[in-house]
């Protein structure tokens, strides 16, 4: 086989998952347009009718129909969701509603405007987390989306048409699509449309009709719709390829990387990637390399909207810490066996400094590069989280400016009491030692200050001629021009050297914390203490307070936080928690879901499991958490998950230990016991027999009656000891019931001689197909049950009929009844009514219910009204009903035995 | 008429001794498969009773071992009462089968019939 047409596993890998992401839950329809007005609305509703008359439960979520009739006229027929009222600053806003819909569980739900951002007090913040949500409870949903509202596109659509669009919907919700439909109309029919006013532009109609509706853009909207549905179909096409081992014109093992850091351009950047691994159908990677200098606000919320966009588009966010970018990207490009690195175009050329981009183009050997002009993304500022005041703000740098105008100042006086004894020259080296060591302490600004002025001042001072800032020898020109180069180089080098240390204490800290939280969570032996020392770790790391929940063993939530929290949310939080935990997603402040909740909200999520959630909640309110501190969050949630997952584990093997040896003990016991005991009973009964005639002795007969007894519960132990190893095998053949009914009888033998037992037998009892002994033993045991425990000469009634091929075999007896509202309990081991007579083994019912179990049927018990205990057997099997046609009848049995199942 | 009883229990031994020469069987006996087996060459007895538990080796083991030289009737004794335990030995050429406990009135009546 050639190997180049093989399958590629990855690709078939992700198929599967795709497939599986389809089947499991919910389906999602999206009804694609170009631009408002083409129908989406109208078509979306054609597509419900249609569901509708096919027998499915079809609920309008929430559709805008904008007044048109038509669309209107559609709506007649369909079941409407009533919108949610949701209260906020005031005002009584209308919104989908979200748990109504999961709680009403149609087949498909209609939910319009898939772009829509939701208005502020709703569980999310956009609609397309909404229908996610509704996807994963299982509902099929059907929706509308115009194509300039795919975040992807939205580069493209602002080159087009000059319209920055806010609200968009990641790709990755387009590739959850099972059915992606476009709704195409001419460019001229819609403008016509437009004209007669069937377009809803909302309340600016004509602004928006002069600015977006040109000939133009909508041209250019359309091509995108259609090339947009093209690369859809062609996905879709590729993945039948890759099925059928068609090979494929392009590269299976091609993976994307994008470099991003704190600037405007990535979110271009990663969007042009994002359609380029599209159409390769390959993985991307978008990496940040962390440097040594901290970033501003603005460049950490250009970070922090970089890397978000990346997740929310798909792609696997890297991050690694590096002085030299270009190198620490292309040695990630090596590692993960990257096919083309992704890196934006410089503004301008600098001819001393080569771009990152030639720097990785120099470095990367086989590995494509794509240089790509970056488009000005939005500017920042629209986030609505609050700004925080970073540690190179102002004010502090005020403080060291003062420092350093001072220790100029000093230092001056200083040198000018010396001048006579030293010269001109000496103030210069007194000056480079100070910025030296000021290096050491202040920032950038200061330190270039610091080089300038304290180079005004010695030529001031002391190059002669003195209180001018001439100069008249040319070697002091040139020592001037030295001075100032040798302070700028000492000031920068010094400054960075100092960064570098602190990012690099930062990160040894944030390593140390880690390592402390997994050595306390995990070493520490009383687990409750250990968490505590862990939360108390981070709470120090991040500066915040932190509330834990801990699944329970039936992996709920508890309603109060575990013993070590040192944050007690209030009850309004535990939705959000819950909302994590059951989600596997963070939640909460600062997040897109449930933002205005107090706390931030992590999953304690393991690779198997969810473990429970942690709360955090910063100390300081205005505190916001960065990109860092929310990395270093998911570490230390990995870790505890993985202590608490190891806590659960270790207590589940013990458990079963202690379980798996009392288990063999019980079994070796009942195994040799049950055997040992068999042969003496054989010899026992054989002598007795060997007696001659036992009835005439009565102390034989009391010997006779006493193995016998012993023999059963023998029977018994051993038939149990079967079950509970599972050796039970039913072997199925036709049985008679009416023969097996009047067999068990005569089994029960002595013990219902004082019984008088009534037979119902329908007449048309069919064959059963069953296991003949195992059936036999549960009805004997049950009579032997009942003779047991009635009084004598009273009437045990035992029916048998079937109906929809279930078999009914019900024991009715005359005694006292079962125990009230312990019924059930009869069924168990060894279990034995308080106040029964002796007798029993308290092994009988018990096997019968394992037998019956096996042979894939049940039994129940029950108090008849008018006194006594009923037992009903049912059994669901092949019948082979006696009719009039009995020359059939064994054909019958040999086609149908050989299509039969066994239970 | 000589019958071998291949059995470890002395008491099941006993009792069967006791109720086959009541019946005018001359019986020989062996407490373990190899004297069981070196037995019946020995005596060439015209039925063998055979417990399949036996101390040094499986009775179904004595079976095979026996039926490569002689067509002897053998009847199965055992507290073995699953039903692939009997249709095992019944192929591997056992005559009959006979679960402990046993009712010696049968016991005689299948003898007769072997």
């Amino acid at each position: 086989m050639n190997d180049d047409y093989r399958p590629d596993p990855d690709a078939l890998l992700a198929k599967v998952k795709r497939e599986e992401q389809q089947k499991m839950p919910g389906r999602l329809y999206i009804i694609l347009g170009m631009c408002p007005g083409v129908g989406k609305t109208y078509e979306m509703l054609l597509f419900a009718k249609q569901r509708q008359l096919d027998g499915l439960k079809v609920l309008l979520g929430i559709v805008e129909t904008h007044g048109r009739e038509d669309t209107a006229a559609l709506l007649a027929g369909l079941t409407i969701l009533p919108r949610q009222q949701i209260e906020h600053g005031g005002h009584t806003l209308e919104e989908f509603d979200l748990d109504g819909a999961i709680l009403s569980r149609p087949d498909l739900l209609l939910v319009d405007e898939l772009a829509h951002s939701n208005v502020p007090g709703s569980r999310h913040l956009k609609r397309y987390q909404d229908v996610l949500e509704l996807l994963d409870s299982g509902i099929d949903v059907c929706t509308t989306l115009n194509v300039q509202h795919i975040e992807s596109q939205v580069d493209i659509v602002r080159q087009v048409t000059g319209v920055t669009v806010r609200e968009t919907v990641p790709d990755s919700v387009l590739e959850r699509a099972h059915e992606i439909q476009l709704v195409d109309i001419s460019v001229e029919k819609l403008m016509q449309r437009l004209a007669e006013g069937k377009v809803y532009l909302g309340e600016r109609a004509e602004a928006a009709a002069e600015g977006f509706f040109r000939e133009s853009n909508l041209t250019a909207l359309r091509e995108l719709a259609l090339r947009f549905t093209a690369e859809c179909v062609d996905r879709d096409l590729e993945d039948i390829r890759r099925a059928r081992r068609i090979a494929s014109p392009w590269k299976t093992n091609a993976r994307l990387l994008v470099g991003i850091g704190p600037t405007p351009y990535s979110e271009s950047l990663i969007r042009w990637t994002r359609r380029a691994s599209g159409r390769h159908g390959c993985p991307w990677l978008a990496v940040w390399v962390e440097g040594i200098s901290p970033l501003t606000d603005q460049e950490q919320q250009f970070l922090a909207r970089g890397l978000g966009l990346a997740r929310r588009l798909g792609g696997e966010v890297v991050h690694v810490a590096g002085d030299d970018v270009a190198a620490a990207l292309l040695v990630v490009a090596r590692e993960r066996n990257v096919s083309q690195i992704i890196v934006g175009k410089p503004s301008r050329r600098n001819r001393w400094r080569p771009s990152l981009a030639d720097r990785i183009i120099a470095g990367s050997g086989e590995i494509d590069v794509s240089v790509v002009r970056p488009v000005l993304g939005r500017p920042p500022g629209q986030s609505n989280a609050p700004r925080r005041r970073s540690a190179t703000g102002a004010s502090p740098s005020l403080r060291e400016y003062g420092w350093v105008l001072g220790i100029i100042g000093g230092l001056t006086t200083l040198c000018w009491q010396f001048a006579f004894l030293a010269g001109y020259t000496v103030p210069a080296l007194v000056y480079l030692f100070a910025i030296l060591l000021a290096a050491l302490r202040f920032t950038r600004g200061p330190m270039l200050m610091m080089a300038a002025v304290s180079g005004l001042v010695w030529d001031y001072f002391f190059i002669p001629p003195r209180f001018t800032l001439d100069i008249n020898a040319p070697e002091d020109i040139f020592l001037l021009g030295m001075f100032f180069a040798v302070a700028l180089c000492m000031g920068t080098l010094t400054t960075r050297l100092r960064t570098r240390g602190v990012a690099e204490r930062r990160r040894q800290m944030e390593t140390d914390a880690l390592l402390r939280v997994t050595q306390s969570a995990a070493l520490i032996p009383e687990i409750n203490q250990g968490l505590a020392e862990a939360l108390k770790i981070i709470n120090g790391v991040i500066g915040a307070d932190t509330a834990l929940f801990v699944r329970r063993l039936d992996h709920t939530l508890p309603i109060t936080t575990h013993s070590a929290s040192t944050w007690q949310p209030p009850e309004q939080e535990f939705g959000v928690a819950a909302w994590s935990y059951a989600n596997k997603q963070v939640a909460g402040r600062f997040t897109d879901t449930l933002p205005q909740a107090i706390g931030t909200w992590f999953p304690l999520q393991t690779a198997t499991s969810v473990m429970g959630v942690v709360g955090l909640r910063l100390s300081m309110e205005r505190d916001v958490l960065d990109f860092s501190r929310h990395q270093a969050m998911e570490a230390f949630v990995l870790q505890l998950a993985l202590v608490l997952e190891k806590e659960h584990f270790m207590h589940a093997v013990s458990q079963a230990e202690v379980m798996d040896k009392s288990d063999r003990l019980r079994k070796t016991l009942l195994d040799s016991v049950s055997h040992e005991l068999k042969t003496p009973l054989a010899v026992i009964r054989a002598s007795i027999e060997g007696m001659g005639n036992a009835t005439d002795n009565p102390y034989v007969a009391e010997i006779d009656t006493a193995t016998k007894r012993l023999q059963r519960l023998v029977d018994g132990l051993l038939q149990m000891t079967r079950l509970e190893s599972q050796v039970v095998e039913p072997h199925l053949e036709w049985c008679d019931v009416a023969e097996l009914a009047e067999g068990s009888v005569a089994a029960v033998g002595d013990a219902l001689k004082n019984h008088s037992v009534r037979m119902h037998l329908s007449q048309d009892l069919p064959l059963i197909k069953t296991d003949q002994a195992l059936l036999q033993q549960v009805l004997t045991n049950v009579l032997h049950n009942a003779a047991v425990y009635s009084p004598e000469h009273s009437l045990i009634v035992l029916t048998a009929s079937h109906a929809d091929h279930t078999l009914h075999l019900s024991v009715r007896d005359h005694g006292p009844g079962l125990p009230v509202g312990d019924e059930d309990r009869v069924f168990g081991k060894f279990y034995r009514v308080p106040g029964a007579p002796a007798g029993g083994t308290g092994l009988g019912l018990s096997i019968a219910r394992g037998f019956i179990q096996a042979l894939g049927g049940e039994i129940t018990g029950w108090n008849h009204p008018q006194g006594g205990a009923v037992f009903e057997i049912l059994l669901h099997g092949d019948f082979l009903i006696h009719g009039e046609e009995i020359a059939c009848v064994s054909g019958q049995i040999g086609k149908s035995g050989g299509a039969t199942h066994t239970p | 008429m000589t019958a071998l009883i291949i059995d470890d229990e002395i008491q099941i031994r006993r009792l069967l001794r006791l109720a086959l020469e009541s019946r005018g069987y001359q019986v020989r006996d062996a407490d373990n498969g190899r004297l069981g087996l070196q037995e019946a060459a020995f005596c060439r007895p015209d039925v063998v009773l055979l417990d399949l538990g036996l101390p040094d080796m499986d009775g179904l083991e004595v079976l095979m071992s026996l039926r490569e030289w002689s067509t002897v009737p053998v009847l199965i004794l055992s507290v073995r009462d699953q039903e692939h335990v009997k249709v095992s030995a019944l192929e591997n050429g056992a005559d009959d089968y006979v679960t402990k406990p046993f009712s010696t009135a049968e016991l005689l009546a299948r003898l007769m019939v072997i």
